[in-house]
């Protein structure tokens, strides 16, 4: 695991970075500290990582524009803030924890967990889902999207009005930002069960869902089952 | 057109005219305030003495100088005697004289004789001595002034129908005033009629004291209690004023005075009209804070002068043409106030032109029941225009307190928001785990800028030593949070300079927060540069281009600042940020010596 932190205070970015050390262990493969933004997208554009531990100001229009830049990434982000106004609005940009300050080891550790563990959902599920788009990041409601496709390092969103977004995330971490509406019904696909109208089982063990607006989706076969439960 | 509508016409045209014929005619003598209300009721009155429209009406005077018991008898012959027409007046200071002339005694009751004139006199009908005002005399000595206006009952008998002969004993030694030539009023009546009017002329003037002393009470009143602004005693003097006036009308009517001091009252009347007409000006000048007040103040005075000089010893005239140059004046005044957009200007209007109204309809009467226009109305209008004025002011004085208070908790919130605490207390909980010594420093510090914040978050203005301290504090937590030492270097004279509270605070704050995270050391710098009638802090703050603050103008800490200064330094700040090479410099200049009054 591949983690940064953005923190200007140094005794504080001690302890983040301590703290980490401790619960990840020999899962860190890579920990990186910065005081500032700049820093840090400095880094990012030479460095893959797969958590940001980050300290936001959220006032203003630049720190919620730093969020989005930020949520957009391939990454998941952690805020550690003191800022706890903001959280639920942190949470509806898709960020996976929101640890406050001041913050004791167990806190930080099960935010961590939220990252390394699959199928572990974020607290508040995402309202937008950011995308980056040319060079800018647009923000795409989450209740306009039917079903996310997982397309290798990348998803691909698909909206009701049947445009599709390519998301930075892989399926599994925007699995983990999106409401409990959403679920795995395929290695590749992640569907809002409210869009499913009916399931088809074939001979040769094909499964298949019908969602609302006539797409049919696989639908693995170990999954089958528990959907159809979820369903009925 | 039916004739009787023509006539109906042109008595309505009579009645708006005559006034201004009679303002031309009878200011020749001093006596001529009295107005033609004097007289009676239309249709009754068929001798009248001293009103130009019904000339045709007025009997012939005949006049003689000397003295001679004989003169009353209505059968002298008195055919050679100068003849007189009431225009031309009556000799002052130039002893006995007599007057004579006839008229009918119509057929209806008409007992009642008003007689007004400034001498002493006998008056005579049939050759019987009806009545007498003082006593007449061969010089001055022997003269007693009686009083200027008298009824006089006429005897049953002399009241019946038929032609009677007037005969009227003069001295009018006395007469203060500067011409030598004084008019005569007589107007007859019913007895009753006649004191019925007489009551009623005093009581149009004394409702007016009354009003006008409930104005000049309520506003002296309120500027001494309430608010102590120059409009409201100059509104109260206003009223004290028209007060004044009205009582020096009254007092003709209430306190019958003898003749001598007619004069006097109408120099008063005169003066204070004017004083009057100057100080309409001067509040309107006052509460529509126009520029070139005393230029306007300047004219004004110099206009009455002018009516003074020109006009000299006709002092309804006087009265007249002070208050007319008064309004139109203040007409001026209020039109520009109207096209600067200030508050009330429009309503002022109207009441002057409620004024002008007055003063042109009633020449005669603009003192008396006309008076309710000519200074109720525009006296109104300033009333009104003063209170919405200080509505908005206490409007804005509220929004100052409430800025005043906003500020203080901004203050507070600057250091005890929660953003500063709990990133405070994160580290501390670190510097506890790893050296529990050093979080006892750290939180002494950081008591110690709290403790010193406290002190100076309610005040408006400190002096700039506490507020030097204050940020030593504060850059103490700093240097321990931010392991690297941050530090405040003060160059020039800091005694006895008062600066709003966090003004430096922010700017350090400001520089913290934007100068680049790291191990060097940092070092702000204040300069204090005193000339005569200003001040200049210059602050620098070090940091890198790459790490720039907010630009002048921008951001909630120079806000801060700003608001900070205007609060205290209504108009004479300046603050000016920009970069420099090594860091940001933020220049704040104070004019003036001392800072504004707390509210």
């Amino acid at each position: 695991m591949r983690v940064l932190i953005v923190e200007d205070e140094p005794l504080i970015a001690q302890r983040l970075e301590r703290f980490c050390r401790a619960e990840l262990g020999g899962d860190l493969e890579q920990l990186r500290v910065v005081a500032s933004l700049d820093a840090a997208s400095g880094f990012l554009g030479e460095h893959p990582i797969d958590l940001l531990l980050l300290d936001l100001n959220l006032e203003g229009r630049d720190g919620m524009q730093l969020l989005e830049t930020s949520v957009a990434g391939s990454f998941h982000t952690i805020i550690v803030s003191a800022n706890t106004e903001h959280a639920l609005r942190a949470f509806e940009y898709g960020v996976l924890d929101f640890v406050p300050k001041p913050f004791m080891q167990e806190r930080l550790a099960s935010a961590l967990r939220r990252a390394t563990r699959a199928l572990v959902r974020a607290e508040h599920a995402a309202r937008f889902l950011a995308v980056r788009k040319s060079g800018r990041v647009e923000l795409v409601p989450v209740e306009d999207v039917i079903f996310v496709q997982g397309a290798g390092n990348y998803s691909e969103l698909v909206r009701r009005d049947g445009r599709r977004e390519l998301h930075d995330k892989t399926l599994e971490r925007l699995e983990a930002v999106l409401p409990g509406d959403f679920e795995r019904t395929h290695k590749s696909f992640v569907v809002r069960l409210s869009e499913i109208v009916s399931l088809h089982a074939y001979e040769g063990g094909r499964h298949e869902a019908v969602l609302r607006d006539g797409t049919t989706l696989p639908v693995g076969r170990s999954r089958y089952k528990g959907l159809k439960e979820r369903l009925l | 057109m039916k004739s009787w509508l023509l006539s109906a016409l042109i008595s309505v045209f009579a009645s708006v005219v005559a006034p201004t014929g009679a303002a031309a005619s009878a200011n020749v003598d001093g006596t001529a305030d009295h107005p033609p209300c004097e007289l009676p009721p239309a249709g009754r009155s068929e001798f009248v003495i001293d009103r130009p429209l019904f000339v045709s009406e007025s009997p012939i005077l005949r006049f003689r100088s000397g003295d001679d018991p004989t003169w009353a008898d209505p059968a002298y012959d008195d055919s050679d005697w100068e003849v007189r027409r009431h225009v031309d007046g009556l000799p002052a200071r130039s002893g006995i004289f007599w007057v004579r002339f006839t008229y009918t005694q119509p057929r209806y009751v008409r007992d009642g004789l008003s007689v007004a004139v400034v001498a002493s006199y006998e008056l005579y009908i049939d050759g019987r001595l009806v009545g007498r005002s003082g006593r007449v005399g061969a010089d001055r000595e022997a003269e007693i002034a009686g009083p200027v206006d008298n009824l006089f009952q006429i005897p049953d008998d002399l009241a019946t129908p038929g032609e009677r002969v007037v005969a009227l004993r003069m001295s009018a030694w006395r007469t203060g005033f500067p011409t030598d030539v004084f008019r005569l009023n007589m107007a007859s009546s019913d007895f009753r009629s006649l004191v019925e009017r007489r009551m009623r002329q005093a009581t149009s003037s004394v409702l007016a004291v009354g009003g006008a002393g409930v104005i000049c009470v309520v506003f002296a009143l309120w500027w001494f209690v309430v608010e102590r602004q120059r409009v409201l005693w100059m509104c109260s003097a206003l009223g004290l004023a028209a007060a004044v006036v009205q009582l020096l009308q009254a007092w003709r009517w209430l306190w019958v005075y003898p003749y001598d001091w007619h004069y006097p009252r109408l120099v008063a009347i005169a003066v204070t009209v004017s004083l009057l007409g100057v100080l309409l000006v001067a509040a309107l000048l006052e509460l529509f804070a126009l520029n070139r007040r005393w230029g306007a103040l300047v004219g004004v005075i110099g206009a009455v002068a002018a009516v003074w000089i020109r006009s000299a010893g006709w002092y309804h005239q006087i009265s007249y043409w002070a208050l007319v140059s008064a309004l139109i004046t203040a007409a001026l005044i209020a039109l520009r106030a109207w096209s600067s957009k200030r508050r009330g200007a429009v309503i002022v209007l109207v009441g002057l032109a409620g004024g002008v109204f007055g003063v042109i309809q009633g020449p005669w009467t603009f003192l008396e029941r006309n008076f309710y226009l000519t200074f109720g109305a525009p006296m109104g209008g300033i009333a009104v225009a003063a209170a919405l004025r200080l509505r908005d002011e206490r409007r804005a004085a509220r929004q100052a307190r409430l800025t005043a208070a906003r500020l203080e908790i901004e203050l507070l919130k600057k250091q005890i928001q929660p953003h500063f605490v709990l990133n405070a207390l994160t580290t501390i909980m670190e510097v506890i785990e790893q050296s529990p010594s050093e979080a006892v420093q750290l939180i002494d510090a950081l008591a110690r800028e709290f403790r010193m914040l406290a002190r100076v978050s309610s005040e408006r203005l400190i002096p700039l030593e506490q507020e030097v301290e204050l940020c030593l504090a504060h850059l103490e937590v700093m240097s321990r949070r931010r392991a690297a030492r941050c530090s405040l270097l003060v160059e020039g004279e800091t005694a006895r300079l008062l600066v709003p509270p966090a003004l430096l605070l922010t700017l350090v704050e400001n520089g913290l927060t934007h100068a680049p995270a790291g191990g060097e050391e940092r070092v702000f710098r204040l300069r204090v540069e005193k000339e005569v009638g200003r001040t200049r802090l210059i602050f620098h703050s070090p940091g890198t281009s790459e790490n720039k603050m907010d630009p002048a103008g921008g951001g909630t800490g120079l806000r801060y600042v700003k608001a900070r200064l205007e609060e205290s330094f209504a108009g004479r700040w300046s603050v000016e940020s920009n970069e420099v090479e090594d860091g940001w410099r933020t220049i704040v200049e104070i004019r003036g010596q001392r800072p504004e009054r707390g509210q």
